[in-house]
C-alpha cells in the first residue's frame, strides 16, 4: 500500500479524534441546555493559554516563572477552562431555561457570540496577536512502521483524544450522573418530576464541555501554537460536526468528526490543498440538504 | 407616525445634508461609513428584528456585492484581457511595448478594460441577491440554530474563497478597484461619495418602513412571534423567510459594492470577516433589535465611540461592543431606544413600543 495514501488515512483519523474532543463538548451542552455555545472556540483557546502560561515560563508568580511540565499542565488547563464554562453557565446562560423569555434559542447564540468576541478581542489586547509556542508533550517523529512516521505530538493528542472520549462515554452511559444528564437531555420537565436537579446538570454538561473544549485546547497547543483567534477555524468545523452527526447525538458526534478529519485529509490530497478548510462546509450543505436531523439526530419534534 | 417622529426624521435628515459642508474629508469618511453601517444594520434587521432569522452572512453579502464590482470593473476581466495582450506582444516579438506596455500601466491605474462602476454596483447587488434567494432556499427550510450554523460556515467559506483564489481576487494583497468620481485633481469626490451614501440609506429605510408596515411586514412580525402559529395562519413560512433574506442581502451587495466605489480603494477578504458580522449585530442589538430606529442609533453611536477608541488600541472597540451586546442582551434586550421608548409612548411622542420586553 501506498505509504502516503496511509499516512494521510492515518492523519485524518488523528485529526477526526482530535474534533471529535471539540465537538463533543459542544453537542453535550446542546443536547442538555438546547444552547448552541458560539464561544466553544474561546474555550479551546483559553484551555492553550492556560498551557502556555503554566509551562512556558513565561509567567512568574512572586518572581518564580511558571515551568511545570507539559503533562501536568494538561489537566490543570482542563480544570481552569471547565471553571469558566462553569461561570459562563452560571453569569449569563441560566436565563435561558429559569426565566420565560421569547425566543431563547436566538438570546443564546447572540449571547455566546458577544463572548466569543469578548474573549478574542481581550486576549488580543492584554496578550497581544503574537503567536506562542508551549513546550511539546512529545517531542519529535516516531518511526510506526515502513515509511510510516508521524509527530509525537500528534500521536499525543490523538491518544489523549481518544482516552477522554472513552472515559466521557463511560459516564454518561455507564454511571448515574451520566443517566440523569441522558434523562434531561430527552425530557426536562419529566426529569425534573423524577428528581433530578436540572439546573445541577446544566452545570455538569458545562463543566465537561469546559474540561474537554479545555484538553484540545492544550494537547493541540503545541501542534498548531496558542493565539487569540486559534479557535475560529476548529469551532466551525465542531459545528459542522454536531450537524453532520445530528445535534445532540454523543456518539454521532464521534463518528461524524472521525468522517470529517477522513474527508479533509483525503480531500486535499485528492482535490486541493488550499481548499482544506472549505470541504466541511461542503459536508455541512450536503448534510442539510439530504438528511437535515443529521445521522443520527431525531427528527425534531416541537411541543 | 406622529407630528414628533416627523420632526425627528426632517431634523435628522437636515443634519445628515448638512454634514458634507461642515466636516473635512476624514470625518466625510466617517460620516459615510456610519451610513454603510446604518444600511447594513438596518437590513439584517429585517432579518432577525422583524422576520426572526438569525443569519451570520450579512457581511459576506456585503463583501459579495463589492467583490463582484471589483471584479467586473478591475481585476477579472482587466487582468485577463491585459495578459492576453501580453502574449500577443510576445507572439509578435515586441517585448511586451505594444500592447503589454500600456496595459501593465493600465492595469494598476486605468481601469479601461473593466465595466463601468455604476454596472458594477447594480451587478454587486443582484449578484448578493442571487446567492442571497440560493443559500436561504437551501437552509431557510431548517428551523432553530441551524441556519446561524450554515450562515456562519457560508460566511467563513466565501472569505477563505475569496484568499484562496489570488489570482482572481488578489487575496489578502487587495484588489484595487476605481472611484466612482475623481476630482479634477485625481482624489475622490467625497462629497458626492456621501450624498450617494445617504440616498442609499433613505431609499434603505423607506422600503423597509413600507415592508414592516404592510401586510407583508404583518407576515414577517407573525413568523418571528410565532412560527407555528403563523403557519397555521396561512403564512408560508419558507416563502417570506427567504425573501426577506433576499432584500437583506440585496441591500447588503449594494451597500457593500457602493461603499467600495466610493470610500473603498483596496478590497480585502477581511471585510467578510466574522468580527465585521459582530460589528453588524452588535449596532443592531445595542440600538434597538426590531424597531427601525434602533440600527440607526446603533450604527451612529458605534461608530463614533470606535472613533474616540482608536488612540487607545486598535482592537478595544470591539472588546467594548462585545460587552455592549452581553450586557444589553443580558438586562434590556431592546436595546437604547427599547430604554426610552415607552417614557415616549408614555408621553404619546411616538405610535408604536418596540416588541421586545424582557417579562
Amino acid at each position: 500500500m501506498d505509504y502516503y495514501l496511509l499516512s494521510q488515512l492515518v492523519n485524518g483519523v488523528i485529526f477526526g479524534l482530535i474534533y471529535a474532543l471539540i465537538a463533543l463538548g459542544l453537542t453535550i451542552v446542546f443536547s442538555i441546555m438546547r444552547v448552541v455555545n458560539f464561544s466553544h472556540g474561546e474555550f479551546y483557546m483559553i484551555g492553550g493559554y492556560t498551557l502556555y502560561a503554566l509551562t512556558a515560563g513565561a509567567v512568574t508568580i512572586f518572581s518564580i516563572p511558571l515551568s511545570l511540565p507539559t503533562i501536568v499542565g494538561l489537566p490543570l488547563a482542563m480544570i481552569a477552562v471547565a471553571i469558566f464554562g462553569i461561570a459562563v453557565e452560571r453569569g449569563l446562560l441560566r436565563p435561558v431555561y429559569t426565566v420565560r423569555m421569547d425566543r431563547p434559542e436566538e438570546y443564546a447564540i447572540i449571547l455566546t457570540f458577544g463572548l466569543s468576541l469578548f474573549l478574542q478581542y481581550g486576549a488580543l489586547t492584554t496578550v497581544g496577536p503574537y503567536e506562542m509556542t508551549p513546550g511539546s508533550f512529545w517531542d519529535g517523529s516516531k518511526h510506526i512502521f515502513g515509511d510510516l512516521y508521524l509527530a509525537g505530538d500528534r500521536l499525543f493528542a490523538a491518544g489523549t483524544s481518544a482516552l477522554l472520549i472513552a472515559i466521557t462515554l463511560y459516564f454518561i452511559y455507564g454511571t448515574w450522573t451520566g443517566r440523569a444528564l441522558m434523562a434531561t437531555a430527552q425530557n426536562r420537565v419529566g426529569s425534573t418530576i423524577v428528581g433530578i436537579n436540572t439546573v445541577r446538570m446544566n452545570i455538569i454538561a458545562m463543566a465537561l464541555a469546559g474540561l474537554l473544549a479545555g484538553a484540545a485546547g492544550a494537547a493541540m497547543a503545541p501542534i498548531f501554537l496558542v493565539y487569540p483567534d486559534v479557535g475560529q477555524i476548529p469551532v466551525i468545523k465542531a459545528f459542522v460536526i454536531i450537524v453532520l452527526g445530528g445535534m445532540g447525538s454523543i456518539p454521532g458526534a464521534v463518528i461524524a468528526a472521525i468522517i470529517l478529519g477522513l474527508v479533509e485529509s483525503l480531500g486535499s490530497v485528492y482535490l486541493s490543498v488550499a481548499y482544506r478548510d472549505v470541504f466541511a462546509f461542503l459536508v455541512l450543505i450536503g448534510v442539510l440538504l439530504f438528511r437535515p436531523h443529521g445521522l443520527f439526530g431525531q427528527k425534531e419534534r416541537r411541543a | 407616525m406622529t407630528r414628533f417622529e416627523k420632526c425627528v426624521l426632517l431634523l435628522t435628515l437636515a443634519v445628515a445634508l448638512i454634514v458634507p459642508y461642515i466636516f473635512e474629508s476624514y470625518a466625510l469618511r466617517v460620516a459615510a461609513s456610519v451610513l454603510y453601517f446604518i444600511v447594513l444594520a438596518s437590513s439584517w434587521n429585517l432579518l432577525l428584528g422583524y422576520a426572526g432569522v438569525l443569519s451570520f452572512a450579512h457581511a459576506a453579502f456585503a463583501g459579495i456585492g463589492a467583490y463582484t464590482t471589483g471584479l467586473l470593473s478591475a481585476g477579472f476581466l482587466g487582468h485577463h484581457v491585459c495578459a492576453s495582450l501580453v502574449q500577443l506582444d510576445l507572439l509578435l516579438n515586441a517585448g511586451g511595448f505594444v500592447f503589454g506596455g500600456v496595459c501593465a500601466e493600465g492595469y494598476s491605474r486605468d481601469f479601461s478594460a473593466g465595466v463601468h462602476p455604476v454596472i458594477g454596483v447594480f451587478a454587486g447587488g443582484l449578484v448578493a441577491a442571487g446567492i442571497g434567494w440560493g443559500l436561504g432556499r437551501m437552509c431557510l427550510k431548517t428551523r432553530g440554530p441551524y441556519l446561524a450554523l450554515m450562515t456562519l460556515g457560508f460566511s467563513e467559506t466565501v472569505r477563505l474563497t475569496l484568499q484562496i483564489e489570488h489570482d482572481y481576487t488578489r487575496g489578502s494583497l487587495g484588489l484595487r478597484i476605481p472611484y466612482l468620481w475623481v476630482t479634477d485633481d485625481g482624489l475622490p469626490n467625497h462629497v458626492l461619495g456621501y450624498i450617494m451614501m445617504l440616498a442609499l440609506t433613505v431609499i434603505t429605510i423607506v422600503v423597509l418602513y413600507r415592508l414592516v408596515n404592510s401586510e407583508k411586514g404583518l407576515y414577517l412580525k407573525a413568523m418571528r412571534e410565532d412560527e407555528d402559529v403563523a403557519q397555521v395562519m396561512g403564512v408560508d413560512l419558507v416563502k417570506w423567510k427567504v425573501r426577506a433574506f433576499v432584500i437583506s442581502s440585496a441591500f447588503a451587495g449594494f451597500a457593500g459594492a457602493l461603499y467600495a466605489h466610493l470610500f473603498v480603494q483596496v478590497l480585502d477578504p477581511k471585510m467578510l470577516m466574522i468580527l465585521e458580522m459582530g460589528l453588524i449585530l452588535a449596532m443592531t442589538i445595542v440600538g434597538g433589535l426590531g424597531t427601525l430606529t434602533g440600527p440607526v442609533i446603533g450604527a451612529l453611536l458605534l461608530v463614533i465611540l470606535w472613533e474616540f477608541m482608536r488612540d487607545i488600541s486598535p482592537y478595544a472597540h470591539m472588546l467594548l461592543f462585545a460587552t455592549l451586546v452581553i450586557v444589553v442582551m443580558k438586562f434590556f434586550r431592546g436595546g437604547l431606544f427599547g430604554l426610552v421608548s415607552p417614557w415616549l409612548k408614555q408621553k404619546n411622542l411616538i405610535g408604536k413600543a418596540p416588541p421586545f420586553t424582557v417579562e
